[in-house]
């Protein structure tokens, strides 16, 4: 169960994910989420807050997402994941590879 | 699923689909251990997809059985795909490598060998049997 918000924020692309990003929810996201990255919205902060739970089905999905943003030459960041998401970003390498930040605030200001 | 006092087996075999009744059972058995349904939930979906997508099980058959007591928390998972040991026969992730270049494959088994603290395969009776086992800390209990 899977819900995606979307903001734009000081022309931020802010991306919220609530709920769970697994092997069922993750096409979701990526449909919620494919058309709004393009070449002048290219800075994207992936707000983890109100996400429950994350599989490697829902990385790959994150991964995606990242990858476009770079295609358009743009920036991503992650902001605010909870405990047991973190720990799968960190033992994936996801959390070295991407710039995580602990609120969403701070991920804002990186811009 | 039967589910009684410290032990309870879940069957699956309607694919994807069963994700959020794995979720459910597993926040019910594990309410008091919250830390470990995310852990849990992770490794079972990572080993049930391989199943789904590369066991080649017709029908889909898949058992878990689940024991927990105050020093440890063991995971038999069983399915009837092909012969296929995931703990010698998947490739670890690559982490050097940047955005553009990075894959998922192997991230599963990864997970699983980094969330317990023994693994072992067995091939019986036209299954695939892995059990894991991961010890509980005191703070498994205080961290609720």
């Amino acid at each position: 169960m899977l819900e995606t918000k979307l903001e734009s924020k000081a022309g931020i692309l802010v991306i919220t994910p609530i709920g769970r990003l697994d092997g069922l929810t993750s096409k979701d996201f990526l449909e919620a989420t494919e058309k709004e990255i393009t070449n002048e919205a290219n800075k994207v902060v992936l707000n983890l807050e109100n996400l429950d739970y994350i599989s490697s089905e829902g990385l790959r999905s994150v991964l995606t997402t990242a990858k476009k943003t770079k295609s358009f030459d743009g920036q991503f960041v992650i902001s605010g994941p909870r405990d047991g998401v973190k720990e799968v970003l960190d033992i994936s390498g996801f959390g070295q590879m991407l710039s995580v930040f602990t609120t969403e605030d701070e991920a804002l200001k990186s811009f | 699923m039967n589910q009684s006092g410290t032990n309870c087996t879940l069957t699956l075999t309607k694919g994807i689909n069963d994700l959020p009744y794995i979720a459910e059972q597993l926040s019910i058995f594990l309410k008091e251990y919250e830390i470990l349904i995310n852990p849990v939930n992770l490794m079972i979906e990572e080993l049930y997809s391989n199943t789904i997508y590369y066991g080649n099980a017709e029908p889909l058959n898949v058992n878990i059985h689940l024991k927990i007591n105050n020093e440890t928390l063991e995971v038999v998972y069983e399915d009837n795909g092909k012969p296929f040991n995931p703990l010698i026969e998947t490739e670890p992730p690559n982490f050097n490598q940047s955005i553009e270049d990075r894959q998922i494959g192997g991230l599963g088994i990864h997970f699983i060998k980094s969330m317990t603290d023994h693994q072992s395969y067995q091939r019986t009776n036209s299954l695939n049997q892995l059990t894991l086992k991961k010890k509980i800390t005191p703070s498994t209990h205080a961290k609720r």
